[in-house]
């Protein structure tokens, strides 16, 4: 049975389904590919198909909710915000409603389908909108409790899906937490800091640096980008003075600009690399031809993370 | 409709409209050609059709109305005050930093706004949405959506009406402020409708059409559409900027603001015919 981060969603929404009759979800066409074909089979009085008009999804999103509703509405993160921006700054945000935005086939992983279809810009599209929260799960298992954590937390709210991934990350027995960055890997010198599906190339890119040249490094799952954990930010750069952002998105408005803010602010002596989509669209390929296309890759990596730590000032410097 | 209570509307019609102009000018800005028109249609609804209590604007039984054409709020909330969510008083702040009465409507407000309004598809999306959900649950309230000519140039209307259309919601009414003006000039030369009955028509929607600023009619049409089994729309020919003779019909109106001379003039108008609505009696 196949166990990647959508799946983890589509198992969540069976299992929220059971038990919560005020529970809506939208769809636009895609209920299938979001992995939505077993909720809308069991809970038909719950499910609503949209058609083709994410727009208008939105709107009914908002309708539904403001009749006391906690509403769902999924589509493929490049329409889904995207093409219905508009609506979910006004009719979800603004209206302040309990309407959870879920983007799937995120980031460049959406593969052979191409450039129109490989949302980027999502994250940045999200977390620029008052009220909205954003997740990126990093597997199937986190996929799962962060469907639930949204449900759970009224108020607008953005999942981001990607087609790919694992059954789990990393032997870390801490649950996922909203709002909460999660340690993977304790080290010192550097911090990596991921989300989605650049979470396992962070710690295979550490446990590579500590085999081969002896540097063990920090790993850090964001999976909650916004409201970003600045504290543990801040906490881990004293110790971790090189940081490296890894994304599958783009560099501007990403996690990399935050956490550069947020460092920068706290007058923090540090060095960010950030190895992001560099003001690009994507392309046909298989989600590895494309990660290694778009320097998404456990060398580029690694080299990012030597180039933080020299760029990085030292206790020397002062 | 008998004749008394067809009296004490347009009676509070008069009163509503000299107050849209008061609102208006007391804010120094707003939409005068539609908010004059449409205040026929905000008195017939609130006044006569629907269930609503102003003393607990979140029963949860009441009727549903979205103002999707959001710069019609002056007329919104000037019928709401009359209806007794508020205080009058209040009008006399809309548009100023910190009043309740935004330029356009928050429905965090609350005060009997049920939408935030604005950006021109997205009220008859919620309201479709909102229709949608009470049907579900076989729910006798219903929904009464507000729109206007100009903003069925937005796409996400027509989606909105195939939404409605499959999922038959018979609960739902929308009206269309058919004032044939929107801020560049003439909906013709902007961008044509067309024939948007027929258009509606062909979304499956019934459709009626009535005189906007007629009482009598509107109830008239009104009542012919109630029990059909379908999504409805009553497109409402009005006059933009009726009751102030040198407003009518000129799109400049849209959302111009008048001299002081012309503001006299413009209330002078309105406060008369609303004493003789009062004299008629």
């Amino acid at each position: 049975m196949s166990k990647t981060i959508r799946d983890g969603f589509g198992e969540m929404m069976v299992e929220l389904g059971q038990s919560n009759p005020n529970l809506i979800v939208l769809s636009a066409d895609v209920s299938e590919s979001l992995r939505l074909g077993e909720f809308k089979r069991t809970f038909p009085e719950q499910y609503v198909e949209l058609g083709i008009s994410e727009q208008n999804m939105a709107g009914v999103a908002a309708g539904i909710a403001m009749t006391g509703k906690t509403v769902v509405m999924a589509s493929f993160a490049a329409f889904n915000p995207g093409r219905n921006w508009e609506q979910i700054r006004v009719s979800i945000c603004e209206q302040n409603l309990d309407v959870k935005v879920v983007g799937g086939h995120a980031g460049l992983a959406t593969g052979a389908d191409g450039a129109t279809h490989q949302a980027l810009e999502d994250i940045a599209l999200m977390s620029v909108l008052p009220k909205m929260r954003v997740v990126a799960p990093s597997s199937f298992v986190e996929a799962k409790a962060a469907t639930a954590a949204l449900v759970a937390s009224p108020g607008p709210a953005y999942l981001r899906l990607s087609r790919e991934g694992r059954e789990k990350i990393g032997e870390s027995k801490k649950s996922f937490k909203l709002g909460r960055g999660q340690i993977l890997r304790r080290g010192g010198r550097a911090m990596i800091i991921a989300y989605g599906l650049t979470v396992e190339l962070a710690l295979e890119a550490a446990t590579q640096l500590y085999q081969d040249e002896a540097l063990s490094v920090t790993v850090v799952n964001m999976a909650t980008i916004k409201p970003l954990d600045k504290q543990l930010v801040i906490n881990l750069a004293r110790q971790n003075s090189g940081v490296v952002v890894v994304e599958e998105h783009q560099e501007i408005g990403g996690l990399g600009s935050m956490v550069g803010m947020v460092l920068a602010k706290a007058g923090l002596k540090v060095a960010l690399e950030i190895v992001a989509i560099k003001d690009s669209f994507g392309e046909s390929g298989t989600k590895a031809e494309l990660f290694l296309k778009y320097g998404l890759n456990v060398s580029r990596i690694k080299e990012c993370v030597w180039r933080a730590i020299e760029k990085a000032p030292t206790a020397s410097d002062d | 409709m008998e004749k008394n209570k067809l009296k004490q509307l347009e009676q509070v019609a008069g009163q509503t409209r000299a107050k849209v102009v008061e609102t208006i000018q007391a804010a120094g800005s707003g939409h005068l050609a539609g908010s004059l028109g449409m205040v026929e249609v905000f008195t017939y609804l609130y006044h006569h059709v629907l269930s609503v209590r102003p003393q607990e604007p979140e029963w949860s039984e009441r009727d549903l109305l979205f103002l999707s054409a959001g710069h019609l709020c002056p007329t919104l909330y000037v019928t709401l005050a009359s209806k007794g969510y508020f205080d009058s008083d209040l009008l006399l702040t809309m548009r100023r930093l910190d009043s309740p009465l935004q330029g356009h409507p928050r429905r965090q407000v609350k005060l009997g706004i049920e939408n935030s309004a604005g950006p021109l598809g997205q009220g008859i999306s919620m309201a479709v949405g909102a229709a949608y959900q009470l049907q579900q649950e076989k729910s006798k309230r219903r929904v009464v959506v507000i729109s206007s000519d100009g903003e069925q140039q937005e796409g996400q209307c027509w989606e909105a009406y195939l939404f409605a259309a499959h999922y038959q919601l018979k609960n739902l009414t929308i009206l269309i402020d058919c004032n044939g003006i929107q801020q560049s000039g003439a909906v013709k030369s902007v961008m044509n409708l067309e024939d948007l009955k027929s258009k509606l028509l062909a979304f499956n929607l019934a459709v009626g059409v009535c005189e906007g600023n007629d009482l009598l009619a509107l109830d008239t049409a009104w009542k012919e559409l109630a029990d059909v089994p379908y999504p409805k729309v009553l497109l409402c020919q009005t006059t933009a900027g009726k009751g102030v003779d040198f407003m009518e019909n000129d799109y400049h109106w849209h959302a111009g603001m008048p001299s002081e001379a012309q503001w006299e003039e413009a209330l002078r108008q309105v406060q008369l015919s609303k004493e003789q609505d009062v004299k008629d009696d």
